[in-house]
């Protein structure tokens, strides 16, 4: 009988002991936390308790890793004092964060055993994000000094990518805002001039056509698709009450002036076509909302023996028009692809090491007896990486009528015509005159995707 | 079989005692194991207001004049890539100048400015006791400064030169009596592993 009770006692300390290893968190997973930005329906607070939760230990190796995810669900939630909070203890520990010894067993086995500190355009999107928050409270010179060091990480990027350093022209088009908020407008002039230089990589010709021509397949399919769901859904046996015909993609040049419902008067006084006045500080200066749109999903990393890979994820929505209180107030501006900006990152010593490990492995492996522990050497490289950037951030800029204002964005693809499901309205957004009204949005499918009952009588 | 557990015992002590954090004192001027980068550091910071208020001290505007001169800040602009609050250097350097300067330098403290003029304002109105009237004192003197940076970096390291400098201004007549400045040239190397 005490035999039994011992065994009894032993399983339930074990899975005690189990229970406790186990993620409590059921709330939310890691899948749906880095779909955040991906699809609508994930509740971004939620992400943000998510990360938040694993960033309690600065000194950890993924604390980093966690922070950076952490910023971009506050961004997004529009929680900016908590972004920056986080956002400058990452920046910190980039800095700071060392462990000798994790590093040495980083060198030779699994290069996740380091703490990370991300790649060049990730530790840039880090001092931008910090740099944004800043400005947004009016600390001019604080977010010159982060748009500075956003440069400074962009910098950073290898030797046979050269050419690539100093082309992150959204920290460039910051620092000339900055500067002119500073009343210098010599280097404004300068920064401005930088935001405007756009450097191709080779073969992106060709990545763009075969983009385009897949985007002109997937649109006439979308438009099938479209078409035949409406059709069910408004003549169907069960139609759905309030569905709308979503089939109507129209190019950008045939984009109504005025949609339906607009104000009496367009409230936009003044607004640039062109990229070359857009980037003057005469225009800048004159502006009075700055809408930043970012699009899409940031680049992903995917890993083998032989090293990291950076992939473009796939997202339709390429360009935006924005419309203030239903009237066409202009198009936006590219400010940085964070795919060109991974693309370009160049191969360093790391990459070259871990080729090296690769190889010894290979060549341990087919030798007699070191065979089987070869085997066990685990040499992966480090898959971590920033899963809620953005794919593109543009930018708008125009002068409005202070007052509250509907904000309406409408989204394009690669070959400008219109993705209806991918519109995001804000209403009720205030422009207040005297000082720069900064505002973010983050465009997603079926965003706009919600029909609110009428009330009963 | 008793030393064996207690061997054991000390042993698992040991490895679990190297799971732990610590914290040691350390001197303001010891560089520490994460004071990594191109930044200034505590032993910066400490050496730039330490040779800022010696060269002060021994102006002849100080030193000679018959009531001690009053001085205000003005904050210090901060043209540099880093993350500084610049005032941090002024404060330190009214501290070693009150320190050592035996009365010859009246700092005036602007900062709680408004907290002043309202106790005045109670004490006129007698809401306040007051000890005899006095009138809040104005500057002679104005001391504030610049931090310049130029860096650069690359994928195998960061250079940075600072240049602080420090000036007072004569608030009568905007005449610059002094400049101090101090220049700081750091490289840091990024390790293989994170280029």
């Amino acid at each position: 009988m005490r035999k039994y009770l011992m065994i009894l006692g032993t399983c339930f300390s074990a899975f005690a002991f189990l229970g406790g290893c186990v993620d409590q968190n059921k709330g939310m997973t890691l899948r749906e936390a880095y779909s955040t930005r991906a699809d609508k329906d994930v509740d971004r607070n939620e992400a943000a308790r998510f990360f938040s939760a694993r960033c309690n230990d600065k000194n950890h190796r993924d604390y980093v890793c966690w922070a950076i995810e952490y910023g971009s669900a506050s961004m997004m939630n529009g929680n900016y004092d908590a972004a920056c909070r986080e956002l400058l203890a990452a920046q910190r520990a980039v800095i700071q964060q060392k462990d000798e010894v994790a590093e040495g067993f980083a060198a030779v086995s699994r290069e996740d055993l380091k703490p990370f500190k991300g790649e060049p355009f990730e530790r840039a999107m880090l001092c931008y994000y910090l740099g944004f928050v800043h400005y947004v409270r009016g600390d001019f010179n604080n977010a010159r000094v982060f748009f500075a060091q956003a440069i400074e990480a962009d910098n950073t990027t290898a030797e046979n990518m050269a050419e690539y350093r100093n082309d992150l022209r959204l920290a460039h088009y910051w620092i000339g805002r900055s500067f002119m908020r500073l009343g210098k407008m010599d280097n404004a002039r300068l920064a401005f001039s930088n935001a405007t230089r756009r450097l191709r990589r080779s073969g992106q010709d060709r990545e763009e056509s075969k983009f385009a021509g897949s985007q002109v397949k997937a649109r006439r399919k979308r438009m099938r698709l479209e078409a035949k769901s409406f059709k069910m859904a408004s003549k169907g046996e069960t139609p759905v009450f309030g569905a709308v015909d979503m089939t109507t993609s129209l190019s950008m040049t045939e984009m109504p002036a005025a949609m339906e419902g607009a104000s009496a008067v367009s409230p936009v006084v003044l607004s640039a076509d062109d990229a070359e006045r857009f980037f003057t500080p005469d225009y800048q200066d004159e502006v009075n909302l700055i809408v930043m749109i970012e699009l899409g999903i940031g680049p992903m990393k995917v890993v083998n023996e032989y090293g990291d890979y950076i992939y473009p994820v796939p997202y339709p929505d390429r360009q935006a028009m924005v419309y203030v209180d239903g009237h066409q107030a202009g198009q936006s501006f590219q400010l940085v692809d964070l795919y060109h900006q991974a693309a370009t990152r160049g191969r360093s010593d790391k990459d070259n090491a871990q080729i090296g490990k690769a190889v010894t492995k290979a060549v341990l492996k087919q030798l007699p007896f070191v065979s089987v522990v070869a085997g066990y050497w685990d040499i992966t490289p480090d898959y971590r990486y920033w899963h809620l950037l953005p794919g593109e951030v543009h930018v708008f800029a125009a002068k409005v009528k202070p007052g509250l204002h509907t904000i309406h964005i409408e989204a394009f693809d690669v070959n400008g015509y219109q993705l209806p499901r991918y519109g995001v309205t804000r209403y009720h957004v205030p422009v207040v005159s005297g000082q720069d009204n900064v505002y973010t949005f983050c465009v997603q499918r079926e965003a706009d995707n919600v029909y609110v009952e009428p009330e009963d009588d | 079989m008793k030393t064996g557990t207690i061997w054991i015992v000390m042993g698992a002590l040991v490895v679990l005692a190297g799971c732990t954090g610590s914290t040691k004192y350390m001197s303001p001027d010891e560089a520490s194991d994460i004071e990594m980068g191109t930044g200034l550091t505590s032993q910066d910071f400490r050496s730039i207001a330490d040779k800022m208020a010696r060269e002060m001290i021994t102006l002849p505007y100080i030193q000679n004049a018959n009531t001690p001169p009053k001085v205000a800040f003005v904050s210090v602009q901060n043209n540099s890539n880093d993350y500084i609050d610049g005032d941090m250097f002024l404060r330190k350097m009214r501290t070693q100048l009150m320190r050592f300067s035996a009365g010859k330098v009246v700092f005036l403290d602007r900062a709680i400015i408004d907290r002043i003029e309202e106790e005045n304002r109670s004490k006129a109105h007698g809401e306040r006791t007051s000890s005899g009237e006095k009138t809040v004192f104005g500057a002679d003197f104005f001391l504030t400064g610049t931090i310049d940076e130029i860096s650069k970096a690359t994928n195998r390291g960061q250079t940075s030169y600072f240049r602080l400098s420090f000036r007072l201004t004569d608030a009568a007549d905007s005449a610059l009596v002094w400049e101090g400045e101090y220049e700081i040239k750091k490289h840091a190397t990024t390790g293989w592993l994170y280029q």
